[in-house]
């Protein structure tokens, strides 16, 4: 069934505008999550050459 | 003989005869648009093609919008499939630079906030009336992002695309007008005038950032709405192909030769679409209105959580990069920082602006995302 205008506006506010917060906050978490990850392994990386040089 | 050379003329006065007021008007405001566009140079790639195809349209018996005619076969490619928005995406992707961002992620919530216009646009539609489909795809506008006004507009409600698609590109043209008197109106100067210089012993974003950032974007951001993948996915493949380094061909035919070629037939397609009979109406003038509207509580929402962040951070970040947290790259970006130089000639919020920029795009298409998948989500569409 479908809802009624208020509901929709709730669910709107709610869900879309929170939900989008939510999104673009887990994705910038991700984004510092990755330069964590590949500055460990670029250093890493740096690090060998450095040894085999 | 002479009745054969009446019904002759007759026949050359039949576009005429039956040119209505409406059409009139349409052909005006194709003008008008034209005018703005090589007058004024506002928009030029996008409104010389709907100026003309304004004028195209209203021209009565051509039959161009009618079945086989060159413009109904243009809209029926690429709009209807939403085709379009998407190819030009690909070049989007491939024109941004997202490394500003990936810098400074928290930067990304200014993006969020960016799209906040969107939902409260949704809501005023709704309260004047509209359905809620109409009124989401109304409040895409707000996204401030023409693409993805015209993917959702083409793909629900394609009866309010013409309108919507005006909205959207002419108040993307008009953001170094709109949004100046509300950041003004938001900050004291001395927030206006607060110095972000470009972090200290920053180190440059590796190429494995990079290539990493547009594959996690998509996948995480089509697992939470998966309706929105094709508008993610498209300017993530751009990115992913300029940052890659290996598909450079790919990335110069997707940023001249698609986006321009696209640019002229989704602008030409839509122009068409503002056939008088059903563009001169109140509704219209309402979602003109209502963009309007949507662009301005975007920019709001955005300083407002710029003060916030300026709050939280000691007064560190300058309110006035919040406003660059709307999708119109990188015109939004520009007005920060020639607002930001107005009130402190040593600032430098131009990349810290672009950084917020990119993720209002990001932050447009996931909020349009998330939409499709509440209407689907409550069985709406």
């Amino acid at each position: 069934m479908e809802s009624d205008n208020f509901t929709f506006s709730i669910t709107v506010l709610v869900v879309g505008m929170g939900g989008t917060l939510v999104a673009l906050t887990a994705i910038s978490l991700l984004m510092s999550l990755l330069k964590l990850v590949f500055r460990s392994s670029d250093n890493s990386s740096e690090s060998s050459i450095g040894g085999i040089s | 003989m002479i009745e054969a050379i009446l019904s002759g003329l007759h026949g050359l006065g039949e576009g005429f005869a039956n040119l209505e007021w409406y059409n009139v008007v349409m052909i005006a405001v194709g003008c008008g648009l034209l005018a703005l566009a090589i007058r004024k140079e506002v928009e030029p790639l996008l409104l010389v093609p709907i100026g003309f195809g304004a004028i195209l349209a209203n021209i009565p018996l051509a039959g161009l919008m009618e079945s086989g005619g060159f413009l109904k076969t243009i809209y029926d490619a690429g709009v209807a499939t939403e085709l379009f928005p998407l190819l030009i995406f690909i070049g989007i992707g491939a024109m941004t630079d997202f490394g500003p961002l990936l810098e400074n992620p928290r930067i990304l919530l200014l993006g969020a906030a960016g799209q906040f216009g969107i939902f409260i646009t949704i809501i005023l539609a709704l309260a004047c009336g509209f359905g809620k489909v109409d009124a989401t795809s109304i409040g895409i506008i707000g996204a401030c992002d023409g693409p993805t006004a015209i993917f959702f507009a083409s793909r629900y409600s394609p009866d309010l695309l013409a309108a919507i698609s005006v909205a959207a590109y002419s108040y993307m043209a008009l953001v170094p007008v709109i949004q100046p008197p509300i950041m003004r109106l938001l900050t004291s100067k001395r927030e206006r005038a607060i110095n972000m210089t470009p972090t200290k012993n920053a180190r440059p974003i590796s190429k494995s950032v990079r290539i990493a950032f547009p594959i996690v974007v998509t996948v995480f951001g089509g697992l939470i709405a998966p309706l929105g993948l094709p508008l993610l996915g498209t300017i993530m493949l751009g990115n992913l192909m300029r940052e890659s380094g290996v598909v450079e061909r790919l990335v110069k035919v997707s940023e001249d030769e698609i986006a321009s070629g696209v640019t002229l037939l989704l602008g030409l397609a839509v122009g068409a679409t503002m056939d008088g009979a059903r563009f001169l109406k109140a509704e219209t003038l309402m979602i003109l209105g209502f963009g309007f509207l949507a662009i301005c509580a975007d920019t709001v929402c955005g300083v407002l959580l710029g003060k916030l962040m300026c709050w939280l951070s000691r007064g560190k970040v300058n309110p006035l990069i919040g406003a660059a947290g709307i999708s119109a790259y990188p015109m939004a970006a520009r007005v920060v920082q020639s607002e930001g130089l107005k009130y402190n000639n040593q600032n430098f919020l131009l990349m810290h602006a672009v950084g917020a920029n990119t993720g209002g795009q990001i932050g447009s298409v996931m909020a349009a995302a998330i939409m499709m998948s509440i209407l689907k989500g409550m069985g709406i569409i």
